[in-house]
């Protein structure tokens, strides 16, 4: 091993570990302000997914530019040195797959199929740029994070359980376990990041070059090489992930990375039919309109669609929900889960809460502060629970149902809601009566009842109502701040908050 | 001897050597050992009822001590140090090598001017006269209702009881078991690190509350049960007298540096707080409780659970028991 | 050393990260300073303490709401009421001048909008007004002192007329200005 390929690996050693770090520090609640979406800042395929689908790029994602310029230098050394996924397959490999296996000509060759991750990119472009955002499905630092918070977080101790996750942690283990098989294969076949960053590699002003005259023909190079791109013919740059295995692995020393080599033979394209891609991009067209339409998700707001607080408005959230995780593992309390239904076919994996899991800690803005694409803008506790003037911001209203109550239905003293109610003055009032039961015997009763005007549907209310299976107090999407549509109350006067007619002055 | 016995397969060795003798026994010797360790283990000798672990009773054996004492003054940490030492001294409570438990109200993500939690520097002292006994070991725990994390972090509570030098455990943390415990409170978890301690501190806030119409010390042993603790809403005065006779403090300080007069037991706004800057430290749980009612403006024997708590013996509803030291 | 030269620059970009990682974990999130000053500020519009404004000492304070405002300003409550008002704190300082000793009434009013507050700054506006030296944006005459910030318009009155009470009056604006934090 020579110094640049230690030096690979430990830059990949570095990185994994830094983004592992990251997340355990931020499923742990930290209070120091670490960059925890640091990756997802950089990940150039979120900024074009956004800019495609949003319009804009929001600011912390200029970044991505930063990783396509140095991609442009140096080809895809994201993929060979930084990228978690890539090196967590890596070590699968390294781990379950024989030597004779894992380096060997058969495996690292470059097969035809290991062309569809382009047109993958390109479905996932299309869409984007006709509103839906569904490059977080496959974008591999979206999928690590899903993965791990399905996958790893619940076993481990003091860990959370992610039911229904169980989807997400497949896909991630099982591309890691493909790892077994062919080296990197989703690197290779399926990554839209690398393929995006493919594109550009090609032109790349540091690449391997072969020396015609030192080259035997003997085919080493390929043994170890990441991204089966075949350093011993017409090299295909855009597939290469700067491993620099073949530069030690050669024995004639004709293998090299350098700045703009003498031209050689030319680069060979990625294999792309141009009828393929043409056909892609008007499935695309098609699928797009058609899923927007039919799958439920945009169109009337829907009850058991509550998404965390400071979340757009939800034709404005599709297309930036990168589906990136990051908010359900800075939750605190585990309110915040990847749906699965409850958005629609669009909104699979995006963001939505679960009052029986959690709650909406009251002063807590954490979501919004980890989200990397703004789809959950940032907020200031301030701005949240309406300490500044202008009313709180309402994910939603809680609803008492009154056959499951048990000072309604069930003539039993409780107030577990009221006495949960975060807001000042509470918005669940109690209404003091006396319950006749049969035989003399007088209950004095507090009954809760919700004021739609004041409450926020944090849902602690739902979560700690001692009412087992359905809660006697749920919380539905109704009265939601980002959707001026989806409204209870008549918007005159008496249905609005205001300054000085509270108990504290405002 | 040497005649192998004809129904005996072929081939069969006479004798073993005796190396091959040696192994086996010990083989057999270590697995049986193994075996038997495992089993002393794992024997569950106290039987599937009474596999639930008792609570202790905290309380020390003195006598000639008043039932409280009220400490007025700026400062919250004073306050505590005066009273404790109009009642002997902490050493009267706490002796050489001892563990002790303090159970503050940490159960709001509330800041200190709030009034929802214990403020932090009566916590903070409670832990420095401890250590300053001799107590061996200082935890500070809570099982919160809102999140742990916050809870502790942002009323001051977490950061001031590490830095004198004590152990914070948080519901993270916290290691549930079935303790003996009877009534409305059967089949209720119970804090483990409550049960294991030599003394226990109680440290409530003054609160106002919708159900019981005041949150004082007794109530706040439900800080230390796990799930289900909110169905003894549906009896709450029965639930706080019997929780109270569950578990026997060896003393009760309640926090009346800032006490919540509307909204509580969690408040939000300034304007339902009231600064009093007063300290009670006492051994009458529920003459302490009496008199955190008075503040609130409350007739103390017309709450519930005071009431029951005095019919069952477990102390004087009575706020003027207690003495009042008067302004540091 | 080319090669130690090229270890380095390669090395260097995780040096970058790594310090700024450093950076950034010495700054702590979720600083409760925000939500102390609203909750603050929610409360009611405030006064100067007497050591904020190096007064001798102050009343205490005397707050009022749209409730109680009629025992406050009886007569004029409907202008005030009108103007959109909210709250109000008032308390009286004694502070020591060259002149002798002052009494000055002080009153911060909050109204719920700025335009509210705007226009009962112009009505208490006294005649004859000049800026108040210190204090940008105040009008005062020499015995009464009015100025605003944002939704909160402060009044002084001096009640001892015949001592030169300018420096007082701007003595305690200034420290109403600078306590509000604008």
């Amino acid at each position: 091993m020579t110094w640049t390929r230690r030096l690979r690996i430990f830059y990949q050693a570095f990185f994994l570990l830094l983004f592992l770090w990251l997340l355990d520090r931020l499923v742990h609640g930290d209070l120091r302000d670490l960059p925890y979406s640091a990756f997802h800042h950089a990940d150039p395929l979120s900024m074009i997914g956004v800019a495609l689908a949003a319009g804009m790029i929001p600011g912390a994602l200029i970044w991505g530019l930063l990783l396509i310029v140095l991609t442009l230098l140096f080809g895809r050394f994201f993929c060979g040195w930084i990228c978690p996924l890539g090196t967590l397959q890596q070590l699968t490999a390294w781990l379950l797959s024989p030597r004779s296996r894992r380096e060997s000509l058969t495996v690292n060759r470059y097969r035809r199929w290991y062309a569809v991750k382009y047109y993958l990119l390109a479905l996932l472009l299309v869409l984007a740029a006709l509103g839906s955002l569904q490059t977080g499905l496959l974008d591999p630092l979206s999928l690590t994070v899903r993965g791990m918070a399905a996958a790893v977080w619940p076993v481990l101790p003091g860990g959370r359980p992610l039911p229904g996750g169980w989807l997400a942690a497949g896909l991630l283990l099982g591309i890691l376990l493909a790892s077994r098989w062919i080296p990197r294969v989703f690197c290779r076949a399926l990554c839209p990041l690398g393929a995006l960053l493919g594109v550009f590699a090609r032109f790349s002003l540091f690449r391997i070059h072969r020396s015609g005259a030192a080259c035997t023909d003997c085919r080493l190079c390929t043994f170890a090489c990441q991204g089966a791109d075949e350093p011993f013919g017409a090299h295909r740059v855009g597939e290469c992930m700067v491993c620099l295995n073949c530069t030690t692995t050669c024995e004639e020393r004709a293998i090299y990375y350098g700045f703009l080599p003498p031209a050689g033979p030319r680069p060979a394209e990625p294999d792309l039919s141009r009828r393929k891609l043409i056909g892609t991009v008007l499935a695309g067209l098609v699928a797009g309109p058609v899923i927007e339409a039919t799958g439920g998700g945009r169109s009337a707001a829907r009850p058991d669609l509550i998404r965390p607080p400071g979340a757009l408005h939800e034709p404005d959230f599709l297309e930036r929900c990168v589906k990136c995780s990051l908010c359900g593992q800075a939750c605190p309390t585990g309110f915040i889960q990847p749906a699965v239904a409850q958005a629609g076919v669009e909104g699979f994996w995006t963001p939505v809460v679960a009052p029986r899991r959690g709650w909406c800690e009251y002063t807590c803005v954490r979501c919004g502060e980890v989200c990397p694409t703004g789809a959950i803008a940032r907020l200031t506790p301030e701005r949240k629970i309406g300490l500044d003037g202008q009313p709180a911001v309402s994910i939603g209203t809680a609803f008492v149902h009154r056959g499951r109550c048990l000072p309604w239905a069930m003539d039993t003293p409780c107030i577990v809601c009221e006495e949960m109610c975060p807001t000042d003055p509470k918005a669940i009032w109690l209404e003091p009566i006396t319950a006749q039961r049969p035989g003399g015997r007088d209950i004095p009763l507090q009954r809760p009842h919700v004021d739609p005007v004041r409450c926020i549907g944090c849902g602690i209310c739902e979560n700690r109502c001692p009412v087992g299976a359905e809660a006697a107090i749920r919380i539905t999407s109704v009265g939601e701040t980002r959707d001026p549509l989806n409204r209870l109350l008549l918007p005159v006067r008496s249905n609005r908050l205001q300054p000085g007619d509270r108990s504290a002055i405002s | 001897m040497n005649d192998p016995h004809p129904l005996l397969p072929t081939p069969y060795r006479e004798r073993i050597d005796r190396r091959e003798a040696v192994g086996r026994l010990s083989a057999a010797l270590v697995a049986g050992g193994a075996i038997a360790a495992g089993a002393i283990f794992f024997h569950d000798r106290s039987g599937t009822e009474s596999g639930r672990i008792a609570v202790p009773d905290w309380r020390v054996q003195e006598t000639g001590l008043p039932p409280g004492v009220i400490s007025h003054g700026g400062d919250p940490a004073a306050n505590v140090r005066r009273a404790v030492t109009a009642l002997g001294g902490m050493d009267r409570f706490v002796k050489r090598g001892e563990s002790v438990l303090l159970k503050p109200n940490a159960g709001w993500d509330r800041l200190p001017e709030q009034a929802a939690d214990t403020n932090p520097e009566v916590i903070a002292e409670l832990v420095r006269l401890c250590l300053a006994a001799g107590a061996r070991r200082v935890i500070v725990a809570d099982i919160s209702c809102n999140d742990p994390l916050r809870s502790f972090e942002r009323s001051g509570i977490g950061p001031a009881a590490r830095k004198a030098g004590a152990e914070v455990v948080t519901s993270r943390r916290v290691h549930l078991v079935r303790a003996a415990v009877g009534g409305p409170v059967t089949g209720l978890q119970v804090m483990g690190e409550l049960l294991a301690a030599d003394r226990v501190i109680n440290v409530p806030v003054v609160k106002q509350h919708s159900l019981s119409r005041a949150t004082l010390g007794m109530k706040n042993w439900f800080g230390v049960l796990g799930r289900g603790r909110a169905r003894l809403h549906q009896s709450i005065d029965h639930s706080i007298a019997e929780l109270a006779a569950t578990f026997r403090p060896t003393l009760t300080v309640v926090d009346a540096t800032r006490i919540l007069m509307a909204n509580g037991p969690q408040g939000g706004s300034l304007a339902d707080v009231k600064r009093l800057d007063a300290v009670a430290v006492g051994i009458d749980p529920v003459a302490c409780d009496a008199w955190g009612a008075a503040l609130l403006g409350l007739q103390p024997r017309s709450l519930g659970f005071i009431a029951a708590a005095e019919g069952r013996g477990l102390g004087h509803g009575d706020p003027n028991l207690l003495r009042d030291l008067g302004t540091a | 050393m080319r090669r130690i030269v090229l270890l380095v620059l390669a090395l260097l970009p995780l040096l970058v990260v790594t310090a700024w990682l450093g950076y950034r974990a010495g700054h702590r999130r979720e600083s409760p300073a925000g939500v102390r000053a609203a909750l603050a500020r929610r409360l009611g519009p405030r006064l100067p303490t007497a050591a904020s404004c190096g007064a001798v000492q102050r009343s205490p304070l005397d707050r009022y709401d749209q409730k109680t405002i009629y025992a406050w300003v009886d007569g004029g409550a409907e202008a005030y009421l009108k103007r959109g008002f909210i709250a109000s704190a008032v308390a009286t300082y004694e502070l020591e001048s060259a002149g002798g000793r002052v009494e000055i009434e002080g009153a911060a009013v909050r109204f719920a909008s700025r335009e509210g507050a705007a226009e009962h700054e112009a009505a208490e506006r006294p005649q004859d007004a000049r800026p108040a030296p210190g204090v940008p944006g105040a009008a005062e005459d020499g015995t009464s002192l009015v100025v605003r910030r944002g939704r909160d318009v402060l009044q002084l009155v001096s009640f001892t007329p015949d001592v030169e009470a300018r420096d007082p009056l701007a003595q305690v604006a200034r420290a109403w200005v600078q306590e509000e934090g604008r």
